[in-house]
């Protein structure tokens, strides 16, 4: 296998087609993004406490500038982090281990996808620095605001934002392609798709929820650049054009999105989930068909972010109700995940830890996206700090919680090495801490009144008794950013002083550890045979508490294929512990 | 939280502070009951307590229903959700009481820009008032307005009435509010429209009806003198 | 876009060979397949475009923009339809393992594809001559991004086209790139009647 893995340092780590580098370029390139995006963050929650007061590493913020960094903060942090990060960089990196083969279906695709990604990456970059500023029209550019140069003042900034999330979106359309191939086409033998790790059906379906979604955004797109550039008049009410059109095609991508990123980070959760609990994943299929209306759901639910932007009032009650509703399908995987640990035996690896305060910090974005939700709640939290309160409890486990328990649990996969365990720890509880001290106090800005995308909250007198609680998240954000600096020190520390790790450290049944840590160019020594379901953890009669995916039914190793059977049948036909 | 809102000052604020109570004391108590059997599986199964984990896959009806029962428990707290949620959205959005003033308002970058239709109630006639930055309205009387958008969208939002829209170039979007006692509120930008959005203020003025009255009537008397130079 | 399509026709012998299982539908037309659910959406965007457009225009088309050339491109669909037939002789000359044949036919549908951008273009600048501006109105801006947005897949689809089928008569390309680059293609011609309709008929 090692004749045919390119030589040249190149070809190898920088142009390299081996879907293993390629993951990993995504999630350096996004951890890279998401320090821009916290510096960002970090400009604006300083802003927001001391009002003009000049920002220590960045100077007085500007109105104009305020906006650009709100507008680079939100598209930063979607785009260029979450994106890379949850679907294209663990879904590069595990989706062919785990279903058992030696590469992406295109891996040169592969190759154009990342680097078209790293050039939309630039082009974003270069957008700060022309005459003009940055886009200041939110990462949502509504028109008409967006539209006319005249309105902000902002010339190519704006044209390079589109430029750069339209040439995201193709690199993201090819990873998508790529990665719905190969999980159908490229399974090992034996593996049913009922056998698939959820993680790879979490990754398919999202990438399948993005294709069918980006189409209308990017049109949207092409329309907002010709109305810029060419003088059109798509979105220009007075030459009969319709500003809302843009909102409809902006939110039938912008929601359908938000489950494009939940479903990589509930698929990471799964895999952490089972191994640490030492427990099959409760109701596998359960969990997929769930996932599946919620992604067909996801397409009819668009107008709840415009409940007050002006659509007949009528249209509300209905969008009100599917957004209501698809809250049913995630209730069910969240249970599902909860009666996983039940009757568990837990190592709390810092892994594990994310994946729990993942679970338990969703359930409040979860719960609190009721309250947007409901089309008559809205009309007051529309655009305030709740919403802000809100999505940030949703995205950040989702962004940040669930790829840090992917991180911590696929390392020594990655790598070869374990991470430092102290300094994870410390890294979780900081996270933590600091992540509810910068976020709570937004709920109650939120209820005040608070409405977003404000530079200074002084210019309202109902906000005067609120700034405390603008200080009280501020420090939350920056005790937040310096608690990661334990992370980036732990991954470049343990590269060279972490303890070695065996090919399968957490004693884990997907095919991801059958191969050596970190695994060589082709993956597999040789294609691996998969006898049974992912998740055979403590099934009585076995030799250990879990079979991995690819070991032979025999002695210790009872039936093939075990997530279909009940555990009475399991015991009668599993042979006695060898 | 809730104790964060400030006054109801509109005739539907408290339908809407009800219906979000509603949600809160539903969606708290699910929250909490939630978080409290996560702990208790945190703790309970760790493995110090439970060295060895049993085998439940969750893939037969009577297991699955563990995690389906409490999912339409969930559709029902849903739906007693969304029947409230129509029922006001309804008041405040869909339909409007009588009315006994119509305003055109119009949010432009940077300010808000209001017209009262002059004694003919007519707009778009000679005799129509038009105010910037205040807008003066009698207490306890249903005012309707008009909301249009100059340049960009912005969001007609005062929050003490709970009154939140979005203002659209091209459409004229219908609303009402009421103000319950006399007052001076903040009438705010809510959507982002621009470098000064954060600035783009003005005063709504809930005054007593006659001397709302009284101040219409002087927008709209003619001149008091003449200058002296019409006499000839 | 170009999507590599060498892959499952590579030699046995080679090491990535032994991982592949036997799919139902090979790699390539799956990914096209795929590309085509995208691209659907992204015309469902454009086509939503010019039913909000139109809905709001008070007349259609507005007084002052010349008629569109609906004989001549009427007849430019059929040209594109018969390129559709070419490719389905292409197609089963492909599975027959016709190499010659094959090739011709592929010959036939590019340049019939290559006559209808030229009839198009043709068509442009006479419209544009006539002042149908997308800077004049709603109208025209929607009737170039939906004729323009099919007219740029039909360049690319011809670029990839070319291409493929290059490599294909040399011998250097198997079949099922082939299949793939014609799904594509039938995309492209599927797609025009109906784009025809809504935007020269209705």
């Amino acid at each position: 296998m090692h004749d045919h893995a390119p030589s040249s340092f190149l070809r190898r780590y920088v142009f390299s087609t081996d879907h293993k580098v390629i993951g990993l370029q995504y999630m350096f390139t996004g951890l890279a993004m998401a320090l821009l995006g916290g510096f960002l963050a970090y400009v604006m929650r300083s802003q927001l406490a001391h009002p003009g007061t000049p920002v220590a590493g960045f100077g007085t913020v500007s109105n104009a500038e305020y906006n650009a960094i709100v507008t680079l903060h939100g598209t930063i942090m979607v785009f260029w982090v979450a994106m890379p990060v949850l679907v294209a960089g663990f879904g590069n990196y595990l989706i062919p281990l785990l279903i058992g083969t030696d590469d992406m279906a295109f891996p040169k695709l592969n190759l154009m996808s990342f680097w078209t990604f790293f050039l939309s990456t630039v082009v974003l970059i270069l957008s700060m620095f022309v005459p003009g500023g940055a886009s200041g029209s939110g990462w949502t550019t509504y028109p008409p605001l967006s539209a006319k140069p005249a309105f902000t003042g902002v010339g190519l900034g704006l044209d390079l934002w589109i430029v750069a999330v339209a040439l995201e979106f193709v690199a993201f359309l090819m990873g998508g392609v790529n990665f719905i191939t190969t999980a159908i086409n490229r399974r090992a033998k034996g593996m049913g798709l009922w056998d698939l790790p959820l993680f790879v059906w979490e990754e398919v379906i999202a990438s399948i929820i993005f294709m069918l979604s980006v189409g209308p955004l990017v049109a949207g797109a092409l329309m907002l650049l010709a109305d810029r550039n060419l003088n059109t008049g798509f979105f220009d009410a007075a030459a009969g054009g319709d500003p809302l059109l843009f909102q409809h095609l902006f939110w039938f991508f912008g929601h359908p999105e938000v489950y494009v990123l939940l479903l990589p980070a509930l698929g990471i959760l799964a895999e952490v989930l089972t191994v640490c609990a030492r427990k099959a994943i409760f109701g596998y299929r359960l969990i997929v068909w769930s996932t599946i209306v919620a992604g067909l759901l996801s397409f009819i639910v668009w107008a709840h972010h415009q409940f007050i932007s002006g659509i007949d009032p009528r249209l509300a009650s209905p969008f009100s109700l599917t957004t209501i509703l698809i809250s049913v399908p995630f209730a069910i995987t969240l249970f599902c995940y909860m009666a996983t640990l039940y009757q568990g035996s837990i190592r709390y690896t810092v892994a594990m830890l994310f994946a729990m305060a993942m679970l338990a910090e969703f359930l409040l974005g979860g719960v609190t996206g009721i309250i947007n939700g409901s089309a008559a709640a809205d009309i007051y939290v529309h655009d305030s700090y709740f919403v802000v309160a809100h999505f940030h409890y949703t995205l950040f486990p989702i962004v940040f919680l669930a790829p840090f328990a992917g991180f911590y649990h696929w390392y020594p996969k990655f790598f070869g090495r374990h991470l430092n365990h102290g300094l994870g720890l410390l890294h979780f509880y900081g996270t933590i801490v600091f992540f509810n001290l910068c976020f709570l106090p937004m709920f109650a800005l939120g209820m005040m009144g608070h409405q977003r995308r404000i530079a200074d909250p002084n210019a309202f007198g109902y906000l005067a008794h609120g700034q405390h609680y603008q200080q009280l998240a501020t420090w939350g954000a920056i005790g937040l950013l310096v608690l990661q600096i334990p992370f980036i020190v732990n991954i470049f520390l343990s590269l060279r002083k972490g303890a070695p790790a065996e090919a399968n450290p957490w004693r884990g049944t997907t095919l991801d550890w059958a191969v050596p840590s970190p695994p060589p160019h082709g993956n597999f020594e040789a294609p691996p045979v998969c006898y049974r379901g992912p998740y055979v953890y403590g099934v009585p009669g076995a030799a250990d508490d879990f079979v991995p995916q690819h070991m032979p039914p025999g002695p210790g190793a009872p039936t093939a294929r075990v997530p279909d059977g009940d555990a009475a049948q399991l015991a009668a036909a599993g042979s006695p512990v060898a | 939280m809730l104790w964060d809102l400030p006054r109801a000052l509109s005739s539907f604020a408290s339908d809407i502070d009800r219906h979000m109570a509603l949600i809160y004391w539903i969606c708290g108590i699910w929250f909490l009951v939630a978080e409290a059997v996560l702990l208790w599986l945190a703790v309970r199964y760790r493995q110090s307590a439970h060295a060895a984990a049993g085998w439940l896959p969750g893939d037969t009806r009577s297991t699955n229903a563990w995690v389906l029962v409490p999912a339409a428990l969930v559709l029902v707290c849903d739906m007693v959700i969304e029947f409230d949620s129509a029922v006001v959205w309804a008041k405040v959005k869909e339909t409007t009481p009588p009315a006994e003033l119509t305003v055109r308002v119009q949010g432009r970058q940077f300010a808000w820009v209001f017209t009262y239709p002059g004694p003919d109630a007519k707009f778009d006639t000679l005799d129509d008032i038009t105010a910037a930055g205040t807008l003066r309205v009698p207490v306890g009387k249903v005012v309707k307005f008009e909301l249009e958008a100059a340049d960009v969208l912005h969001a007609f939002y005062v929050p003490e009435l709970r009154l939140k829209q979005d203002a659209v170039p091209g459409r004229r979007i219908p609303g009402w509010f009421d103000v319950l006692q006399p007052a001076e509120l903040t009438i705010a930008c809510a959507e982002l429209c621009g470098a000064s959005h954060t600035y783009m203020k003005g005063t709504l003025l809930a005054l007593p009806p006659a001397e709302f009255d009284q101040w219409l009537a002087a927008q709209s008397a003619p001149p008091p003198s003449t200058p002296p130079t019409a006499t000839r | 876009m170009a999507v590599p399509m060498d892959l499952p026709d590579r030699p046995l012998a080679s090491p990535r060979a032994r991982f592949a299982t036997q799919p139902a539908i090979p790699a390539p037309v799956l990914a096209v397949a795929l590309l085509i659910a995208a691209e659907v959406m992204l015309f469902a965007g454009l086509v939503a475009a010019l039913l909000v457009l139109r809905g709001k225009a008070p007349q259609w088309p507005p007084p002052g923009m010349p008629p569109l050339p609906v004989a001549v491109t009427a007849m430019n669909t059929l040209i594109l339809l018969a390129s559709g037939w070419t490719a389905t002789v292409a197609n089963r000359a492909v599975r027959q393992g016709e190499r010659g044949r094959s090739s011709q036919a592929i010959g036939w549908t590019l340049a019939l594809g290559v006559v209808f951008l030229g009839v198009q273009a043709f068509e442009w600048a006479r419209l544009l001559a006539h002042g149908l501006r997308a800077d004049r109105s709603t109208y025209a801006a929607v009737f170039y991004a939906l004729v323009g947005a099919h007219a740029a897949h039909v360049a690319g689809a011809l670029a990839v086209g070319a291409w493929v089928g290059w490599r294909w008569a040399r011998g250097r390309l198997g079949p099922i790139g082939v299949r793939a680059m014609l799904a594509f293609w039938y995309f492209v011609v599927g797609l025009w009647p109906l784009l025809f309709a809504l935007v020269y008929l209705w």
